[in-house]
C-alpha cells in the first residue's frame, strides 16, 4: 500500500512541469556546486604541495648557519584542506592559512585568501554542503507545500478517506515521495563529487550523506506535517517559507549575535598586549644582563662544576634560549588556552541552538565530518604550535650540545647541512571522524530527537485528520 | 488612493500577529545591532588608545635617555639613540585607522588590517591581522551587523507585508469591483504596493537615523545611508509590484516573492562565494611568505654597489648626499631594497585583488543584495579598499623612514633630542577611512527599478492579464 501511494505522489511530482523544472534546476545547480568544489578543491590541494615544497626547498638550500639563526628563519605551515573540505569548507574560508614558525613567538594563522571580496564573505559559499542544507530543503517546500492541502482543497483527500486509505500511510507515503527527492538530489551530488574527488574517504563520506539523509526527512517530514495541518496551500507556502527563512538564515544570525554578547572576545591588541606583559616577567632569551638569565646560568655553572661560561663543553646561549622558549611556552598555553576556551564557549551557545534548529545541527556535523570545523581548526592550530616546540627544542639543543671547540678555544655550534636535512616538514594528521563527532554529540542528539518528533508529530497529524473526517 | 492603501496597510499590519511580530522582530534585532555596532567602534577607538599608550612610552623612555645624555637603557648596552637606526626604532609612533563615522553598521565584515600599526623603516602590513580576534565558527555563519539586517531582513519585510497583495485582491473577487468602481485595477495594486514600500522605508530610515544618531555620523553619511536603504526599499517594491501585476492567488504571491526572495538574497550571492572562494583557491601567500623571506635573504646578500643603485633609484635624493657611500652603510641600506621589495609585493596583492573586486562589482550587477551590502561596507569604511588605503599609508611611512634614516646615516652626525622629536613629529599618525563613492551601487539599484517597474508596467498591460 505505501508503495502504492509513494509511486503515485511521485507520479504527480513528475506530472507538474513546475516540478520537474525545479527538480531539473536543482540538479543543475547541484551538479555545478559539487563540481566547481572538486575543482578548487584539487586546485587548493596542488597549490598546497607547492607552497610546502618551496618552503622546504628555502630550509634545505639555506647555507649551513647557526641553529638560532636558523630558529628565527623559522618555517612556514600552510594549512591543508580538510579531509571532506570539498564537500564543506566549513571555516576555512574565514581562517588564515598559513603559520609562521619560529622562535620566541606563537603566531596566529594569517592570510584569508578571500577577504579581497569581503562583500561576499556574508554569504554562505555554493558548495554541495549548502545545496543540501539549503537548497534542498526550499525545494521539499516549494514541491511539497500544497501536496496535502491542495488534496483538501480539491476534495481528493476524503475520497481517500472514504475509500479507507490510511491518514497516517498517506502521509507516510507523501513524506517517503518528498525525501526520496532530497536523497536523490544528496545521491546525485555525492556521486560527482566521489567522480571529481582526487581522494575520497568513503567513512566520511558516507556520514555526510547520512545526516543530510536524516535532515532531509525531517524537512520532508514538516512539509508534509505543515501541508495537512494548516487549511489552505497558501497558507501552508507562506509557513513554510518562514519557516525555511528562520531556521536557514536568521536563527544561524541570531545564535551568533548572542554568542557573541554573552562571551565578548578580547581584542588584538589587548590579548597581545597581556600576553607581553606575562612574557616580560620571564626569561628575556636575548638580554646577556637579565636577572633571570644570570640566575640560570649560575645554576648550569654549579651543575657542570664549572666557574665561567668558556669553560663549559656546551653553548650556554643555547640552554638560555631553550629555557625562555619553555617559560614562553607556559605563557602562550595560558592566554591562548583561555582563548580557544572562550572560542569553545561561544561555539556552545551557539551549538545551543541546535535544540531548536535542525538546520543548525545539521550544519555543525556537517562541518565535523568533513573535518573543517572549529574543533579542526583549533587542533591544526595546537599541532602546529607542538610542531613549532619540537622544531625550536632541537635547534636549542643543537646549538647548545652540538658543538666543537676553535682553535681559539671557543665553542662553536658544529650543526651540519645533514642535522638541518634531518629536520621533517610538518605534516598534519586531522582529527579522525569519530573523535569529531564523539565531540558533537549534542548536536547528534538533537538531530536525532528532530527525526523521531517530528515523525511522531506527523502521525499526530494523521491521527487527527483520521478522527475529525478531514474537517 | 495611496493613502487609503497606506491606512490599509498600516490596518492589516496591527491586525495581524504574524507581521507585527516580524515588523518587530526586525526593528529589535536591528537596533541591538546597531548597539554592537557602538560598542565595536568604541572597542577599535579602545585599540587606537591602547597604541597611543605603547607609543607614548617608548617615546618617553628616548627621550628621558637623550636628555639624561645616555645613549640607551643600562641593561640594553647596545642600544645607541644617537645613531639614526636606533631613534627610527625608538619614535614608534602608531599611525591609526580611524574608524569612519558609520563604521559600527558593518561591524560583522571582514577586516584585513590593525587598528593601528607601528611605523618604523621596517613596518610591513602585508601579513598583519586584523585587531579583532575572530570565532572562525560565528564568522562562518556570516554575522549579524546591520548591513545584514538591512540587506537580508528589510526584503523579507517586504515579502512579509505585500505576499497577498494583488493575489488576494484578484482570488476573492475584489479587483473586478475596484475596476468598476475606478476604471483602473492596476491602480489600487500600485498603491498597495507603494504603501508597504512606505511602511518598510519608515522602518528602514528608523534603523539609519538609530545608527547614525548612535555611532555619531554626520549629515551627509545619514543622507547617503538613507539614500541607499530608500533606493535598495524601492528594488523590493518594484519587485513586489511586479509580482502584484501577474499573482492570481496570494500563494502566487508568496511563492514568487520567496524564491525571488532566496534567488536574489542567498542564491546569486552564493554563486558568487564560490567563485570568489575558486579564485583564491591556490593563494597560499607564497609571495608574503617564502618568497618574501627569500628576498630578504638576497637582499642581504648584495654587494654594496648594488644595494646603493637600489637606493638612489627608488630615493634620487640620497644620491646627493653621498655619491661613493661608505660600505658600512650598505648594511643600512639593505633596509630600502627590503622597501622596493615590499611595495612591489603590495602593487602584485593589488592586482590579484582587482579580479575580487570585479568579481564584487559583476556580483553587484546580478543582484541588488550584494550592491547594497558592498556598498554600505563602504560606506562604513570598511572591506578591502579601507584595507588597501592604510596598507599604502604603512609603506608610504614606512618609505619616509627607510630615506629619513638613512640619510642621517650617510651624514654620520650624531643625533640628539631635537633630531628624534623631529622624526616622531614628521611621522604620520592617523589614516582617514577613504571616502566612500556609492554611485555605481546607487545607478545598479535604480536600474534594478526601473527595470522591474518597466517590466511590471508590460506585463500589466498585456490583454490576457
Amino acid at each position: 500500500m505505501l508503495g502504492v501511494l509513494v509511486r503515485n505522489e511521485w507520479r504527480g511530482m513528475l506530472r507538474d512541469g513546475r516540478g520537474v523544472v525545479l527538480i531539473a534546476l536543482t540538479l543543475l545547480l547541484g551538479i555545478g556546486a559539487a563540481w566547481a568544489s572538486a575543482s578548487s578543491h584539487a586546485r587548493a590541494e596542488r597549490a598546497h604541495a607547492r607552497a610546502t615544497e618551496a618552503a622546504r626547498t628555502a630550509w634545505n638550500e639555506r647555507k649551513v648557519d647557526n641553529p638560532h639563526a636558523r630558529a628565527h628563519f623559522g618555517d612556514f605551515v600552510f594549512r591543508p584542506s580538510g579531509p571532506a573540505s570539498h564537500l564543506d569548507a566549513g571555516v576555512q574560508a574565514v581562517t588564515g592559512r598559513v603559520v609562521y614558525t619560529e622562535a620566541h613567538r606563537q603566531n596566529a594563522a594569517v592570510h584569508r585568501a578571500q577577504r579581497g571580496a569581503s562583500a561576499l564573505l556574508r554569504f554562505s559559499r555554493l558548495e554541495p554542503s549548502m545545496v543540501l542544507q539549503h537548497l534542498a530543503p526550499l525545494v521539499l517546500v516549494l514541491l511539497g507545500f500544497a501536496t496535502v492541502a491542495s488534496e483538501r482543497e480539491s476534495g481528493r483527500l476524503r475520497l481517500h478517506w472514504v475509500q479507507g486509505t490510511s491518514m497516517g500511510s498517506l502521509l507516510l507515503a507523501k513524506s517517503l515521495a518528498l525525501w526520496s527527492v532530497g536523497v536523490g538530489l544528496a545521491l546525485v551530488v555525492l556521486g560527482v563529487h566521489v567522480s571529481l574527488a582526487e581522494a575520497i574517504d568513503l567513512g566520511r563520506t558516507g556520514a555526510f550523506f547520512a545526516l543530510h539523509a536524516g535532515a532531509l526527512w525531517i524537512v520532508a517530514v514538516t512539509v508534509v506535517g505543515v501541508s495537512a495541518g494548516v487549511r489552505s496551500s497558501g497558507a501552508a507556502a507562506a509557513l513554510l517559507l518562514a519557516l525555511w527563512v528562520l531556521s536557514a538564515i536568521v536563527l544561524p544570525r541570531l545564535a551568533v549575535m548572542v554568542a557573541s554578547a554573552a562571551e565578548p572576545l578580547p581584542d588584538r591588541d589587548a590579548f597581545a598586549a597581556a600576553m607581553a606583559e606575562d612574557r616580560k616577567k620571564g626569561l628575556d632569551g636575548h638580554n646577556p644582563q637579565d636577572e633571570r638569565a644570570k640566575a640560570l646560568e649560575r645554576k648550569i655553572l654549579a651543575e657542570y662544576g664549572v666557574d665561567t661560561p668558556e669553560e663549559l663543553p656546551v653553548i650556554l646561549f643555547g640552554l638560555l634560549a631553550q629555557a625562555d622558549e619553555e617559560y614562553g611556552a607556559r605563557v602562550w598555553d595560558e592566554h591562548f588556552g583561555a582563548l580557544q576556551a572562550q572560542l569553545r564557549t561561544q561555539a556552545d551557545i551557539v551549538g545551543t541552538f541546535s535544540v531548536v534548529n535542525p538546520l543548525q545541527a545539521t550544519d555543525r556535523l556537517s562541518m565535523a565530518i568533513a573535518g573543517t570545523g572549529l574543533e579542526s581548526h583549533v587542533d591544526f592550530l595546537r599541532k602546529t604550535e607542538a610542531y613549532r616546540r619540537t622544531l625550536i627544542r632541537t635547534l636549542n639543543e643543537g646549538l647548545a650540545y652540538d658543538v666543537k671547540r676553535a682553535d681559539d678555544g671557543t665553542l662553536k655550534p658544529a650543526a651540519t647541512a645533514e642535522f638541518y636535512a634531518g629536520f621533517e616538514a610538518f605534516d598534519y594528521v586531522p582529527l579522525s571522524l569519530e573523535e569529531q563527532l564523539r565531540r558533537r554529540w549534542l548536536d547528534l542528539l538533537a538531530l536525532l530527537g528532530w527525526m523521531l518528533g517530528s515523525t511522531a508529530a506527523l502521525l499526530m497529524v494523521a491521527r487527527r485528520l483520521q478522527r475529525r473526517g478531514l474537517t | 488612493m495611496i493613502k487609503a492603501a497606506l491606512r490599509l496597510q498600516v490596518r492589516t499590519v496591527l491586525r495581524s500577529p504574524a507581521r507585527l511580530l516580524g515588523v518587530v522582530f526586525v526593528l529589535a534585532v536591528g537596533l541591538f545591532v546597531v548597539w554592537q555596532g557602538g560598542q565595536d567602534v568604541a572597542r577599535w577607538n579602545e585599540a587606537i588608545a591602547q597604541g597611543r599608550r605603547a607609543e607614548a612610552e617608548t617615546i618617553e623612555e628616548a627621550r628621558a635617555l637623550l636628555k639624561a645624555g645616555e645613549a640607551g637603557p643600562a641593561q640594553r648596552p647596545w642600544v645607541d639613540l644617537h645613531r639614526a637606526a636606533w631613534q627610527d626604532r625608538y619614535a614608534a609612533v602608531r599611525l591609526a585607522k580611524r574608524p569612519a563615522p558609520l563604521a559600527g553598521i558593518a561591524f560583522a565584515s571582514a577586516d584585513a588590517t590593525p587598528a593601528v600599526q607601528r611605523i618604523d623603516r621596517r613596518a610591513d602590513p602585508m601579513i598583519a591581522a586584523g585587531s579583532r580576534i575572530e570565532n572562525p565558527a560565528l564568522v562562518v555563519t556570516g554575522g549579524l551587523d546591520l548591513v545584514t539586517v538591512l540587506s537580508l531582513l528589510l526584503p523579507l519585510c517586504v515579502v512579509a507585508l505585500g505576499v497577498d497583495v494583488g493575489g488576494y485582491e484578484r482570488a476573492s473577487g475584489v479587483l473586478s469591483l475596484v475596476r468598476v468602481q475606478s476604471g483602473d485595477d492596476l491602480r489600487w495594486i500600485r498603491a498597495r504596493c507603494i504603501a508597504v514600500g512606505v511602511l518598510v522605508a519608515g522602518l528602514g530610515l528608523l534603523l539609519v537615523v538609530s545608527a547614525t544618531v548612535v555611532l555619531g555620523g554626520a549629515a551627509e553619511d545619514a543622507l547617503r545611508f538613507s539614500a541607499l536603504v530608500l533606493a535598495y526599499v524601492a528594488v523590493w517594491t518594484a519587485l513586489m509590484s511586479l509580482v502584484a501585476t501577474v499573482a492570481r492567488h496570494p500563494s502566487h504571491g508568496a511563492i514568487a516573492l520567496g524564491v525571488a526572495w532566496m534567488a536574489l538574497c542567498v542564491l546569486v550571492p552564493a554563486v558568487a562565494a564560490e567563485r570568489s572562494a575558486s579564485l583564491v583557491a591556490e593563494d597560499f601567500a607564497l609571495d608574503l611568505t617564502v618568497e618574501r623571506r627569500n628576498a630578504r635573504g638576497r637582499a642581504a646578500e648584495l654587494d654594496a654597489d648594488a644595494v646603493w643603485s637600489v637606493v638612489t633609484a627608488r630615493f634620487p635624493s640620497l644620491a646627493a648626499e653621498a655619491t661613493s657611500p661608505d660600505p658600512s652603510v650598505a648594511d643600512d641600506a639593505r633596509d630600502v631594497v627590503r622597501l622596493v621589495d615590499l611595495e612591489a609585493r603590495l602593487g602584485a596583492r593589488e592586482q590579484r585583488g582587482g579580479a575580487q573586486r570585479q568579481l564584487v562589482e559583476r556580483a553587484s550587477i546580478s543582484t541588488p543584495t550584494v550592491a547594497f551590502a558592498s556598498a554600505l561596507e563602504r560606506l562604513a569604511g570598511r572591506g578591502p579598499v579601507a584595507s588597501l588605503a592604510f596598507r599604502r599609508a604603512v609603506i608610504e611611512a614606512a618609505a619616509a623612514r627607510a630615506e629619513e634614516t638613512l640619510a642621517r646615516r650617510l651624514r654620520d652626525v650624531p643625533l640628539g633630542l631635537s633630531d628624534f622629536d623631529a622624526l616622531v613629529a614628521s611621522s604620520p599618525t592617523h589614516v582617514e577611512p577613504p571616502a566612500p563613492g556609492i554611485t555605481f551601487e546607487l545607478a545598479i539599484l535604480l536600474g534594478w527599478t526601473l527595470a522591474l517597474l518597466g517590466a511590471g508596467a508590460w506585463l500589466g498591460r498585456r490583454p490576457s492579464r
